[in-house]
This record gives structure tokens, sequence and C-alpha cells, in this order.
């Protein structure tokens, strides 16, 4: 399972959700491992029979007026029995002030506890979207993202088939480079993948007799692209190690990251084979698709159909025999 | 030059799939490949010349092989076109 220190939460979210530490320096080790964040509405009022204490604790207006309006006695108890449970943080929203008794508990019990100006909605959707992209299930593939047309093309095969060649005249045509070499690939919580680079390695590239290139700094920003949904994998591969190449487009193959299933295409490199305008093709050929237009089925179901009235069809390729 | 005629015995003729493995089969062998109907020729090694053809059931072609396995070629089409492609 994926987890996340608070710390680097803590430290991930202080400017964008303008989070200040007010109690429970020592408590920041704490691993939070829920993408889902809780109000603990039910808790306060004394129901954990059911209380999902593993996730970040959001205390917003209900959660502090009820507190509020609680007896002293009443309040004092049920704060005790509330820190009681192990809960990696509290996060309170709209700056509002917590009772000192739960200041005083939370450092007691080395429980982080964070403020924030913004609305209670507005920081559990910060946190929820941070908090996937974070603890998602995740895998690294070797191999090349690169953004054509707007389709995220993951190109995978050995190691100097010419993933990063066929990468960079992709860019050179005005394409946009995510992830050479590794490529951190998350599934988002509608099942859609993301890719991205490495934040060691950036935009750098190895290019075999020409070292470690910086593409950011050559093309300039227009060639790269910080994360892409990947759509469809291409598999490179020498000639000579291919046993079937579909010839026809109506056979597909797929390939699963993550348990997602992605279209796999696989592309014999032959010397002299002008890779990068295939890989063009390729990305408008999907992007027909899924404008629901598929010319290999569209030309099947023509030639079931000729054959059935038994009429030969002048094709412009007619008079092209090889 | 080695030919033979043979006729094609699956219901639906040659469509795509077929086609495919025509093409496939020829590919494997380096003489040049023809299938001649009604008078028209095509590469048995491009797909869209075969389909060109529009091949039905029942339709007699003729197979032509020019090369130096072309014996070879003409068993491996005859033996895939007799067997109806793996279809009835």
């Amino acid at each position: 399972m994926q987890k996340v220190a608070v710390k680097k939460i803590y430290n991930d979210l202080k400017e964008k959700v303008h989070l200040a530490l007010i109690e429970g320096e020592d408590g920041l080790d704490r691993e939070v491992t829920e993408t889902q964040v809780y109000r603990p509405g039910l808790a306060l009022a004394g129901f954990t029979a059911y209380f999902p204490h593993k996730c970040i604790q959001i205390l917003g207006g209900t959660e502090i007026t009820y507190l509020e309006s609680l007896s002293s006695k009443k309040r004092n108890e049920t704060l005790r029995h509330l820190l009681s449970f192990d809960t990696p943080a509290y996060i309170i929203a709209r700056d509002l002030q917590v009772p000192q008794q739960f200041l005083r508990l939370a450092k007691e019990r080395k429980i982080p506890v964070m403020r924030t100006i913004l609305p209670t909605n507005t920081l559990i959707l910060n946190l929820n979207n941070y908090l996937w992209k974070v603890l998602s299930a995740q895998v690294t593939v070797h191999g090349t993202l690169v953004d054509v047309y707007g389709i995220g093309m993951l190109f995978t095969g050995d190691s100097g088939v010419g993933k990063s060649e066929c990468a960079l005249d992709l860019v050179e045509r005005g394409h946009r480079l995510v992830a050479d070499d590794v490529v951190n690939i998350i599934k988002s919580p509608e099942g859609i993948l993301i890719g991205k680079g490495s934040e060691l390695l950036g935009f750098h590239m190895e290019v075999r007799g020409v070292g470690v290139i910086n593409v950011e700094s050559l093309f300039g920003v227009r060639a790269i692209r910080m994360h892409k949904r990947v759509e469809v994998e291409v598999c490179l591969r020498r000639w000579e190690d291919i046993i079937k190449v579909d010839r026809t487009g109506l056979e597909l193959q797929t390939s699963r990251y993550l348990d997602v299933e992605i279209p796999q295409i696989i592309i014999p490199i032959q010397p002299g084979k002008n890779i990068t305008v295939i890989v063009e093709v390729i990305a408008m050929n999907f992007m027909l698709k899924v404008y629901g237009h598929d010319p290999a089925q569209e030309f099947a179901q023509k030639l079931l159909k000729s054959i059935q009235e038994k009429k030969t069809i002048d094709f412009y390729v007619r008079g092209d025999l090889e | 030059m080695k030919e033979i005629e043979l006729v094609i015995p699956n219901k639906l003729g040659i469509h795509m799939r077929p086609a495919a493995m025509l093409v496939d089969e020829a590919s494997k062998y380096s003489s040049e490949i023809e299938i001649e109907f009604n008078g028209i020729k095509a590469n048995a090694k491009s797909l869209l010349n075969i389909v060109m053809l529009v091949l039905e059931y029942k339709a007699k072609i003729i197979v032509r092989a020019m090369g130096e396995d072309e014996e070879k070629a003409i068993i491996g089409l005859k033996t895939l076109i007799e067997n109806g492609f793996g279809e009835k």
C-alpha cells in the first residue's frame, strides 16, 4: 500500500492550500494511507463504532460550532474520546478557532493540527486531489511518453531499438515530450492512466552517440508536457523478433497497466523506415476510432458486401501493382 | 515458373481475414507470387491487391510463383486455400 508522511503533505500543500501548522510538530512523521478525508461529525456526537480514524480529519464550521455548543464538561469528554484514536492529522478550515483543550490533547498525543483559511469544501477537494495523486497505485515503465496530436503514446521496446530517437523526431515535428526512459504511471479514480516523468530526470534524454541532452532547453517550452493520459502503447520491435504483425487493423491487441487496458500496436523496425509518420498516423487513426469511425472495419464491411454482390470494385490501387 | 488452379472453398470468400492469411503465407517465400482471377492479376504479397480481386465462394483462381522456392510456395498456398482458411 502506498503511504505518505504528514510532513510531506504539509510541505507540498503549505502554499497552495495555505496550511499553517499550529500544534503537534512531533507527530509530522505520521503516515497517511487513505485517499479519503473525513469530517468527524458523528464521532463528535459519540458514535465511534464506525470511525475512519486513519483518514485525515477535517474540522469545519459544523464540527467547531457543535463543540462550542457543548458544556465544558461534555466537550472535554468528547475531545478526550476523539483524540484517543490514532489519527494522522487534523486540519481546521476557514481559520476557525478550536478549543484550547483540543490543542493540548493533540500536543500530548503528538497529532499534528493544521489550519487553513480555505472553506471546508475547497480544502477537501484540494486534499482529495493531492492524496489520490500521491497514494494511487503506481507503476514504472521503461519507455517513452509523447503527446502526439493530443494522444498520449507510450513507446516501449528493447533498449537501443530507437524509442528516444523516435521521440526526438516527433518533438522536431511539433509534438510534445512527457517522459523519456522512465515513465511513472498512476491510475486516477476514474480509471484513467496518467503518465509523467521522474522529477530527477526532468526532460533530459540520452541519445546514443551524443550523450545526455535537455529537450526543454533545446526545443523550448512548446516541446514538453508535464503529464499526459496514456492512451496507446506503441511497441517497437526489431523485424527479426516479430512473430506476427497485424496487417488488417481488425485485430486489436491490448496491454494492461494497473488493470487498465489500452490498445497496443506493434511496429516492426527496419533501417530506413520512417516510424515518425507511422506514429502520427496511429494517433490520428486512434482519434478517428474515438469519434466512432473505424476505417479498417468499414473497409472490411465494404469488401464483404462486394463479395456477396459478386461485384468487382474498381479500387484506386487497381493499376498500382507492385 | 509454377502455377496451379484452385477454387475458393469458404462461403464468405476472400474477405479481410483470409486475405491477410494469404499475404502472410505468400510473404514467407522469396519467389514472386501472383494470383489471377478473370484475367486480372494481383500480387499475392500485397493485401489490398488481393482484396481488389473480390474473390467469392467457388471463384476459380490461378496461383503462379516464379523464383527459387516456387514449388514450396505453391504447396504452402495450396494447403492454406484448400483448407478454407480455417473457415467453413
